[in-house]
C-alpha cells in the first residue's frame, strides 16, 4: 500500500500515519494468533524450544533487518523496498498454507461473553495469572529501553547517536543468544522462572552502575532485549 | 520473558489458549506507553541510572512472584493436569 502510495508521489504524513494505525490493528490479531498457533503445532515437551527459537528468528530479524534496509535504500531507495516489503509477505502466506498443524484446537463455537470467560479463566489457574502479573510489572518498569537508553547514551555517557546505535546493537545481539539457551530449557519450572528475573534484574543494576560505554556494552549484551516490543 | 510465555501455553487448554495469549500480548505491549511514561519522569526526576535501578527492583518482585508458581515436575503432567480439570 505504501509503495503504490510513493509510486504514485502522495505519500503525504497523514497517509503514513492512517497506514501506521491500520498495521496496528493488524498486530493486534496478528501477535496472539501467532503464540497460540505456536501451542497447535508442537507438542508440550517441544514447546518451549519452539517458542524461544520464534524469539530468536524474531530478534535476529532485528538486528539483521535494519542493516539490510540501509543497504537497500542507499542502493535502490526507498519505494522499491516497500515493493519488497509486500513481496515478503508472499513468503509468509505461501508457508501459512504449506503448514498443517498436528494439533489443532478445536473450532470453537462462539459465544457470548468469550472474552470474559477468557478472563476467568485465567484468574482461576495461577499458572496463568501469576506470570501475568509477573510480566506486567516487569515490562512496566523494567522493558523501557528506548526510553532509557538514549538519555543513557546523551547525558550519562556524553555519547552520540552511534553510542545509542552501539548500545542498542548490543542489547539485540545479547538477547539472540538468550532465546538460544532458553530453547534448551524443556520445561519452564519455578527456579528458572525466579532465576531469570534474578538475572535480569542483576545486569539492570550492572548497567545502572556502569562507569563507562564499554561496560555498559558488557552488561547490556548480557541483559538482551525483550523481543518484539520497540 | 520467554520462559513465562511458555508457561502460560503449556497451563491453557487449546480452547483457551488464543484468548489467553491475547491477554498476554495485551500485558506485553498494553504496559509499553504507560511504563515509557512512569521511566520518563523516572529519568528527568533522578537520570538514567535510576530508572535501571527502578527495573531492577521490579525484576526482584517478580522472582517474588515466580517463587510461588506451582509448575509441576514434567511438562506432560501439565497437560494431563488440563484434561482433569
Amino acid at each position: 500500500m505504501l509503495w503504490g502510495l510513493a509510486v504514485a508521489g502522495k505519500a503525504s504524513v497523514a497517509a503514513i500515519v492512517a497506514i501506521s494505525v491500520a498495521g496496528g490493528v493488524v498486530q493486534i490479531v496478528d501477535s496472539p494468533a501467532r503464540q497460540a498457533f505456536i501451542g497447535s503445532l508442537v507438542m508440550a515437551e517441544g514447546l518451549s524450544g519452539a517458542v524461544s527459537l520464534n524469539g530468536v528468528v524474531m530478534n535476529s530479524a532485528r538486528v539483521v533487518g535494519p542493516a539490510l534496509a540501509g543497504v537497500l535504500i542507499v542502493t535502490i531507495g526507498t519505494t522499491p523496498c516497500f515493493a519488497v516489503n509486500a513481496l515478503s509477505y508472499l513468503a509468509v502466506i505461501a508457508a501459512l498454507v504449506m503448514l498443517r498443524p498436528p494439533r489443532p484446537g478445536a473450532r470453537q463455537a462462539r459465544a457470548a461473553g468469550g472474552v470474559r470467560a477468557g478472563l476467568r479463566y485465567a484468574a482461576s489457574r495461577q499458572q496463568l495469572w501469576l506470570p501475568l502479573v509477573m510480566m506486567a510489572l516487569v515490562g512496566l518498569l523494567a522493558f523501557n529501553f528506548p526510553v532509557i537508553l538514549p538519555v543513557l547514551a546523551s547525558h550519562t555517557f556524553h555519547g552520540n547517536g552511534g553510542t545509542y546505535g552501539l548500545l542498542s546493537t548490543m542489547l539485540s545481539v545479547g538477547s539472540v543468544a538468550g532465546s538460544l539457551g532458553v530453547g534448551f530449557i524443556r520445561h519452564p519450572r519455578r527456579p528458572y522462572l525466579m532465576a531469570a528475573a534474578l538475572a535480569f534484574g542483576a545486569f539492570l543494576t550492572a548497567t545502572a552502575g556502569a562507569p563507562d560505554v564499554a561496560v555498559a556494552c558488557l552488561t547490556l549484551l548480557a541483559t538482551g532485549r525483550p523481543p518484539s516490543r520497540s | 520473558m520467554t520462559l513465562c510465555s511458555t508457561t502460560l501455553q503449556l497451563h491453557s487448554s487449546s480452547a483457551y489458549r488464543g484468548r489467553i495469549m491475547a491477554l498476554w500480548v495485551y500485558v506485553y505491549l498494553g504496559t509499553s506507553p504507560v511504563g515509557s511514561i512512569i521511566t520518563g519522569a523516572i529519568i528527568s526526576a533522578a537520570g538514567a541510572r535510576a530508572a535501571l535501578l527502578t527495573g531492577a527492583a521490579a525484576c526482584l518482585a517478580a522472582a517474588a512472584i515466580a517463587s510461588r508458581v506451582h509448575t509441576p515436575p514434567h511438562a506432560d503432567a501439565a497437560l494431563t493436569d488440563l484434561a482433569s480439570a
